[in-house]
């Protein structure tokens, strides 16, 4: 490659590796796999960077070459392909909402409301399922929009809108149990506190 | 012209396109107005907006790439690259 277009991939898409890194991570959970499928990323970025289009967003591009790596890898094509029993947007966000409302009446909502929830996020977006999870990491923590996600990944919007509601809607889950078990810790101190005046 | 009413299912339908900014104009409005008027759906879109900006948060947990930036820049050098400096 030419000099120039060298200090070009540096500079526009070498500058994208964090990102690349952590959407790697997200994918492959592993540390040691995720290193792999970044350079492996790279590498094929590098031989592939004719294809590159002037204006295309250069950590998009990178998201769709890193997927693409991933599939082959695990052998995956096949589960990515098969749409999984998803609602409609519409039904997905109003388990949201129901799921809300139950917590709203076993008052792990507001306990919820009260706490730190950064130590149980991480782990409760790694335990998310593969197709949910990459799009909770695209959207909420990429911060693309459904339309970039969607032609990042290939699928239609739809699809980012149904898997990107069920992921939020089981971390919310996940989140309210991390709520309720702490509020059962408390009670159950407690009712072990020594109490004084008793017989 | 003045939206017109939506009832609390259509409302709350539109959640998190509305947390998103992803919703049209029109439905915006109608939404707006909504949430204005409804102390039953507030809340909905409070809780769910406090989720996301804890989701959101997640993303300071930044792991270390000097690690794996040297190592792709040593398998990139091999191919040819030439630019890097660093
Ligand atoms: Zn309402």
């Amino acid at each position: 490659m030419s000099d120039l277009r060298d200090r070009r991939f540096e500079r526009d898409v070498l500058a994208c590796l964090p990102d690349v890194a952590r959407f790697a991570r997200s994918m492959a959970g592993d540390e040691s796999d995720a290193d792999d499928l970044v350079q492996e990323t790279f590498l094929l970025a590098y031989r592939g960077y004719h294809t590159f289009r002037a204006g295309d967003e250069p950590r998009r591009w990178l998201f769709t070459i890193c997927r693409h790596v991933f599939i082959r890898q695990r052998q995956r094509a096949a589960r990515f392909s098969e749409l999984d029993e998803l609602g409609d947007p519409s039904s997905e966000t109003m388990r949201a909402v129901y799921g809300h409302i139950a917590a709203q009446g076993d008052g792990s909502a507001s306990r919820l409301d009260t706490m730190d929830l950064r130590p149980a996020i991480d782990g409760a977006i790694a335990d998310l399922p593969l197709d949910f999870r990459i799009m909770v990491v695209l959207v909420d923590l990429e911060g693309l929009s459904y339309t970039e996600a969607a032609e990042t990944l290939g699928v239609p919007v739809g699809t980012v809108r149904s898997r990107l509601y069920r992921g939020r809607r089981l971390l919310q889950e996940q989140l309210l149990t991390f709520a309720r078990d702490a509020g059962l810790e408390s009670a159950t101190a407690r009712d072990h506190a020594p109490t004084s005046g008793a017989l | 012209m003045t939206p017109s009413p939506i009832d609390c299912r259509t409302a709350a339908e539109r959640l998190w396109e509305y947390l998103d900014h992803e919703l049209p104009d029109g439905p915006l409005e109608e939404l707006e107005v909504h949430l204005r008027a409804c102390a039953e759906c507030t809340p909905h879109f409070a809780f769910a907006a406090r989720l996301l900006r804890d989701i959101r948060g997640a993303r300071s947990n930044d792991r270390q790439t000097e690690g794996i930036q040297s190592r792709v820049l040593g398998a990139l050098r091999a191919e040819g690259f030439m630019a890097a400096h660093s």
